[in-house]
C-alpha cells in the first residue's frame, strides 16, 4: 500500500492541489496584484491593468481611513476578549463533561449544536436575545434583575463588543469543546495517579499535568478562535450592521466598495491584503510560540 | 483488493480530471454557440423574479429569440451580482440601474449605450418621448435608460380610520383637506389626534380653512390607536433617504442637480434642512406601535420592535394613523390587512418650509402638498454586448414598452405604476391609483437624494440621526441647527 501511495503520489494530491491554486492560490495572487491599480469591480480606472497601475496608493489611503483603523482596533480588541473566552468556557465544558458519568452524549450535543447554525442566522436570532429577552425582559427595571450594562447591548460601541463575544462564544465554545475533550482523554491516566502519590492537588495537577500535555490541542483551538476571530462577518452584519463603530475589518472591507461610486475595488483589495498580513502573522506567531511549550513524554 | 483499489483510485482520478477538463471547456464551447443568439437579461428586481421570467418566456415565443433572465433574490443589493454577471462569460445586454447613482460606474466602464444616438429610430422615439425628469441623464442631453416605473410615498392613511376619527361623510372633505394643509394645520391636526387618543371628545378642528368635529366616542377601529405615526427607527433610510428627500426639494429640481450642487445650492439648505430636523422631531415623538405608544429613547431604534416589518404591522393593525412608506410597502401591508391595504392613500410628507427657503420655484403651499414620485430602476444595453445581442435587446425593450405589454406585465403582473401610463391602463391597487392621481395633478416632487453623494443620505445623515439623536428625549434648537450643519458639511467633505 506504502508503495503504491508513493507511485502515485503526484496524481493522488494533483485534485487538491488544482483546487487550491484555482480557488484560493490564484484569486490571492490577482487579488494582491489588484490592490496596486485603480481596479473597479468590472473594469480599470484609466485603461488597461498595466495603465492603472498607483503604486502604494491604496495602502497610503487604506491607512488614511479612520474607519479601517478603527476597525483594526475593534477587532483586535475583539479578538482578545472572544479567544480568551472561548478557550475557558470550552476548556471548562470539557473539564467538566470528563467528571460527569451519565448524559455525557447529550451534553454534548447541545454543547455542539449551536455551531450547526449559519452566521446571519445566529445574529438576527441574538439580535432579538439582545434587544427582546436582555433588554425588556430579563435586565430592565420590570425584569428579573436591573442590568443597565445589559440593556441595549447593539446601541453601543463596547458593549456591543461583549455581545459578539457572547454570541461568538455560544456559537464556538461547544466545537472548541471536542477538541479539548479529544486531548484530555489522550492524557495517560497514569500521570494523574503519579501526581496524586507525590500529593498533588487539584489545581497543582491542572497546571503541571493537563495544561502541557494539553498543549497540542490548545496550539489547534487557539489558531482556530484566533483566525475565526479576525474573520467575523456575518454575525457582525446580522448584529450590529456596523452601527455605532461596530465595523470588524471584514465589514469594513465589505462597506470600503459601497461607501464611493464607482466603487474603490483596489482599496479594499489593498484592506484585504493588509488584513490578511495581519491574521497571518498573528497566527504564525501563536502557533510557533504554542508548538514550543509542547511537551512529549 | 489491492489490484482492485489500485484500478478503482486510477479511474477515479482520471475522472475527476476529465470532468473538471470538461467543466472548463464545456462553459467556453456555450458562449461560442450562444453569444449570437440569447438575449441575456439581468433583473434587479428579485421581488418579481418569476413574473420578469414569465415575461422573457412570452418574448421569446413572440420574436423567436432565445432569453436568459438572471433576478437577484428578493431584497438583496443587486450591484454586487451584476458586477459578477458582468465578469461572467456571458455578459448581460440588458441590465438595470438604479438611478443616477449607480450610472458614474457603467459610464465610466463604457458599458451603457446612450439611446439617443441609437440607429434604430423607434427606439430614439421611445427614448426622446421619456419626460425629461424622469431621464437617466447627467447631464441633460444622454438618455441612458428606460424607466421601469415609477414608485412614490408619503403618509399612507387607511381611510376608514379617517371615516371612523370623524363621520364617516367627512372621510373625503378630511383627506382632501389634509392634502392641502399647511404644515402648522397637519401638526393641529396630529396634536389633536393625539389627545383624542387619550381622551376622546368632540373636538372641533380646522383643516385647509374648514372645521371638523371629532366623534365623540372611540370606534372598534380607533379604539387600536396609540400613536399618530408608525415609525422605523431603526431604518435609517426611512428619515435618511426619504424624509430627507423632501427638504432636497427645496433647492434642487431633480438629481442630477443635487449631483452637480454649488456651494451656494449646499448653503441654502440649511434652513429647509432645520425644517426637516423639527419635522422628523415631532413625528419620532408622537410615535405608535406594536406595544403600545411609543416614547424616543434607545427603544426606538431596536429592530426587534422598531424595524420596518414592525412599522408595517403596525399601521395595519391600526395602531398607529400615519405610515411613511412607498406603494412598494403594499405588498406587505397586504399581507397583514388586505382591507388595511385597499383603503390606505398617501398624504404628503410636510415640512415646517417657508416660500423664501425654496429655490426652485415652487412655493411651500405646493410643496406640502405634493408626494415624491420618481423613477427607481431603468433598463439600459450593455454597450460591450455583441452587436446582434444589443439590437436583440433594443427590440425587447420596444416590444416590452408595447401598451398591452405595459398593462400586461408592469402593471398586472409586477404590480407596478407605469412611467407613462395613459387613459387606457388599469392600475390594480390603491396606493398605485393614489400616486397616479398626484400625477396627473401634477403634485410631485423628484428624487435629489439620489443625486446626493453614494450612501450620504442614509449611511452618513441618517446614521447620525439614529446614533445621536433618536435616542435622546427632548431635541434643542441647538440641535436641529446641528443636525442641519452636520448635513451640509458632510456633502461638502464628501464630493
Amino acid at each position: 500500500m506504502e508503495r503504491y501511495y508513493k507511485k502515485w503520489f503526484y496524481l493522488l494530491v494533483l485534485p487538491a492541489v488544482l483546487l487550491f491554486v484555482f480557488v484560493i492560490g490564484l484569486p490571492f495572487v490577482i487579488g494582491t496584484i489588484y490592490s496596486f491599480t485603480s481596479w473597479r469591480g468590472t473594469y480599470f480606472a484609466g485603461g488597461t491593468l498595466s495603465e492603472s497601475f498607483v503604486g502604494l496608493e491604496n495602502y497610503i489611503q487604506a491607512f488614511s481611513d479612520e474607519q479601517f483603523i478603527h476597525s483594526m482596533i475593534y477587532t483586535t480588541a475583539y479578538t482578545l476578549v472572544a479567544v480568551v473566552a472561548i478557550n475557558i468556557v470550552a476548556l471548562s465544558f470539557a473539564l467538566m463533561l470528563g467528571r460527569i458519568k451519565r448524559g455525557v452524549g447529550l451534553y454534548r450535543t447541545v454543547f455542539f449544536l449551536p455551531n450547526m447554525l449559519g452566521g446571519l442566522a445566529m445574529g438576527f436570532i441574538w439580535q432579538f436575545i439582545f434587544q427582546v429577552v436582555y433588554t425588556d425582559l430579563l435586565f430592565s427595571p420590570d425584569g428579573l434583575f436591573h442590568v443597565e450594562f445589559l440593556r441595549f447591548m447593539t446601541q453601543d460601541t463596547t458593549k456591543a463588543l461583549f455581545a459578539l463575544v457572547i454570541m461568538t462564544v455560544w456559537q464556538s465554545a461547544g466545537y472548541m469543546m471536542l477538541i479539548y475533550i479529544s486531548g484530555l482523554n489522550s492524557i495517560p491516566g497514569e500521570l494523574y495517579e503519579a501526581a496524586e502519590i507525590d500529593g498533588a492537588g487539584p489545581i497543582r495537577k491542572f497546571f503541571t499535568v493537563t495544561l502541557p500535555l494539553l498543549m497540542p490541542s490548545i496550539t489547534i483551538v487557539l489558531f482556530l478562535t484566533l483566525a475565526n476571530s479576525f474573520k467575523l462577518l456575518d454575525q457582525n452584519i446580522a448584529l450590529t450592521n456596523g452601527d455605532f463603530n461596530t465595523r470588524l475589518m471584514a465589514l469594513q472591507i465589505l462597506r470600503t466598495i459601497q461607501d464611493k461610486t464607482p466603487p474603490n475595488y483596489g482599496v479594499a483589495q489593498a484592506q484585504a491584503v493588509v488584513f490578511f498580513v495581519i491574521v497571518a502573522v498573528i497566527s504564525l506567531f501563536q502557533v510557533s510560540l504554542t508548538r514550543r511549550k509542547e511537551v512529549e513524554y | 483488493m489491492n489490484h482492485n483499489f489500485r484500478r478503482f483510485a486510477a479511474l477515479l482520478m482520471i475522472s475527476m480530471i476529465a470532468v473538471f477538463a470538461v467543466a472548463c471547456t464545456a462553459q467556453d464551447g456555450d458562449l461560442n454557440n450562444a453569444q449570437n443568439q440569447t438575449l441575456y437579461l439581468f433583473n434587479s428586481k428579485g421581488e418579481n423574479a418569476e413574473a420578469f421570467k414569465k415575461m422573457c418566456e412570452d418574448f421569446t415565443k413572440e420574436t423567436g429569440i432565445p432569453t436568459s433572465a438572471f433576478s437577484v433574490g428578493a431584497g438583496q443589493d443587486a450591484q454586487e451580482p451584476l458586477r459578477t454577471q458582468m465578469n461572467s462569460v456571458n455578459p448581460p445586454a440588458i441590465f438595470s440601474l438604479q438611478g443616477l447613482k449607480e450610472l458614474p460606474e457603467w459610464k465610466e466602464s463604457g458599458r451603457i449605450v446612450d439611446l439617443s444616438s441609437v440607429e434604430n429610430e423607434e427606439m430614439r422615439k421611445l427614448a426622446d418621448a421619456i419626460p425629461e425628469s424622469m431621464r437617466l441623464s447627467d447631464d441633460g442631453k444622454s438618455n441612458y435608460g428606460i424607466p421601469f416605473n415609477v414608485e412614490g410615498y408619503g403618509y399612507m392613511v387607511d381611510q376608514r380610520m379617517i371615516a371612523d376619527l370623524f363621520s364617516g361623510e367627512q372621510q373625503e372633505a378630511v383627506i382632501e383637506g389634509l392634502k392641502q394643509a399647511s404644515y402648522e394645520e397637519f401638526i393641529a391636526f396630529c396634536d389633536a389626534v393625539t389627545q383624542y387618543i387619550e381622551t376622546p371628545a368632540a373636538k372641533t378642528i380646522e383643516i385647509n380653512g374648514k372645521p371638523y368635529t371629532f366623534t365623540a366616542q372611540k370606534t372598534e377601529r380607533t379604539k387600536k390607536l396609540n400613536g399618530v405615526f408608525a415609525f422605523a427607527g431603526s431604518e435609517k433610510w426611512t428619515y435618511g433617504d426619504h424624509l430627507i428627500n423632501v427638504a432636497l426639494n427645496t433647492v434642487f429640481l431633480d438629481a442630477r442637480s443635487a449631483q452637480n450642487a454649488t456651494e451656494a445650492q449646499l448653503e441654502s439648505l440649511r434652513q429647509p434642512l432645520v425644517a426637516y430636523a423639527k419635522a422628523l422631531d415631532y413625528v419620532s415623538s408622537h410615535a405608535g406601535g406594536i406595544k403600545g405608544s411609543a416614547k424616543r429613547g434607545n427603544d426606538l431604534i431596536n429592530a426587534a420592535n422598531f424595524g420596518y416589518d414592525q412599522s408595517v404591522q403596525s399601521f395595519a393593525d391600526g395602531n398607529a394613523l400615519f405610515l411613511q412608506q412607498g406603494n412598494w410597502a403594499y405588498a406587505n401591508i397586504e399581507k397583514v390587512s388586505k382591507d388595511v391595504a385597499e383603503n390606505a392613500v398617501f398624504l404628503p410628507i410636510k415640512l415646517p418650509i417657508t416660500d423664501a427657503m425654496i429655490k426652485t420655484g415652487k412655493t411651500a403651499k405646493e410643496m406640502n402638498s405634493s408626494i415624491p414620485v420618481y423613477v427607481p430602476n431603468y433598463y439600459v444595453i450593455n454597450a460591450k454586448a455583441p452587436k446582434e445581442a444589443q439590437e436583440n435587446a433594443i427590440r425587447f425593450l420596444l416590444w416590452m414598452q408595447k401598451p398591452e405589454n405595459v398593462q400586461k406585465y408592469v402593471i398586472e403582473a409586477f404590480h407596478s405604476v407605469p412611467y407613462m401610463a395613459d387613459e387606457g391602463m388599469k392600475l390594480d391597487d390603491s396606493l398605485s391609483v393614489s400616486i397616479m392621481e398626484y400625477l396627473e395633478e401634477g403634485k410631485t416632487l423628484s428624487a435629489p437624494y439620489h443625486g446626493a453623494p453614494n450612501i450620504w443620505s442614509s449611511e452618513v445623515v441618517g446614521k447620525e440621526l439614529m446614533e445621536k439623536y433618536l435616542t435622546k428625549s427632548e431635541w434643542t434648537e441647538d440641535d436641529y441647527h446641528s443636525i442641519a450643519d452636520f448635513a451640509i458639511t458632510r456633502w461638502k467633505n464628501m464630493r
